[in-house]
């Protein structure tokens, strides 16, 4: 553990705690939070072994990853909004 | 410790704790918090992917990943739209 | 082993803390946006040579870009609920 630099003892603790966070939250905008300190963790890891152009390859891919989850996120809860108000009135219609 | 073991017991540890938070997490019963678990594993997956120096196995996965996530999270959401219908 | 480095380490460090000991959402995204521009610091120190600098600038340019996503979407949601 001696002749670890700063950059990857940093990226190391990033992975382990986005991790934990990631399956120990439980509303979906935090787990997204804490999906994005785990990517940084690996792309922190992906540098310090000298793969610069992956490392700029996955940087790229990042945002894309968390802007289709998040798009993905605001149209399920809308669905499941309309879905819930839509359930409430209809035992009373059909009555 | 080197940098190639730490980072190896790295993705070990990434992909036990996906995996266990996967199959018995708190609240995984909505499929869209499950769906999130499992992104967990497959960054584990990478980085073992990292150790083993196959850097063209490496790049293919992290783009083929962001495109499975749109695959998976449109299924999600018509799944939903077709059982309130 | 820089002084620079250690003190940028330390600030990235503290930062990772914080964000997972945070209960607030927006205060939360306020400290991701702080840690990515240390990991872009710490890219552009450990590599020496210019290849280095690229990497650190598309990495700086994509994570603010990402943490913007995030932060509109914090709003949307609460305009819905």
């Amino acid at each position: 553990m001696k002749n670890l630099e700063v950059l990857p003892l940093i990226s190391g603790v990033c992975c382990i705690l986005g991790g934990l966070g990631v399956v120990l939250h439980t509303n979906p905008i935090n787990k997204i939070i804490m999906l994005a300190l785990l990517e940084i963790g690996m792309i922190g890891l992906i540098v310090s072994s000298y793969y610069l152009d992956i490392a700029i390859i996955s940087s790229i891919c990042e945002p894309i990853c968390t802007i289709i989850l998040l798009l993905g996120y605001m149209k399920y809860l809308t669905t499941i909004k309309k879905k819930k108000k839509f359930g409430r009135d209809l035992p009373v219609l059909s009555k | 410790m080197d940098l190639v073991q730490y980072i190896l017991y790295l993705g070990y540890a990434l992909l036990i704790i996906g995996t266990l938070g996967a199959i018995l997490g708190p609240k995984v019963e909505d499929p869209l918090i499950r769906f999130l678990n499992v992104e967990v594993p497959s960054i584990g997956v990478a980085l073992i992917f990292l150790t083993y120096d196959e850097d063209l196995a490496l790049m293919t996965f992290i783009a083929v990943n962001a495109i499975l996530s749109l695959i998976l999270i449109r299924a999600l959401i018509l799944k939903e739209k077709y059982e309130s219908e | 082993m820089d002084i620079l480095e250690i003190v940028i380490g330390a600030v990235a460090l503290l930062m990772t803390l914080r964000i997972f000991l945070e209960r607030s959402r927006a205060r939360k995204l306020l400290y991701l946006c702080c840690l990515s521009f240390c990991i872009s610091a710490l890219i552009a120190l450990y590599v020496k040579s210019p290849m280095g600098g690229i990497t650190a600038i598309v990495y700086f340019i994509t994570s603010t870009l990402s943490s913007n996503a995030i932060a509109y979407t914090i709003e949307q949601t609460k305009h819905i609920e």
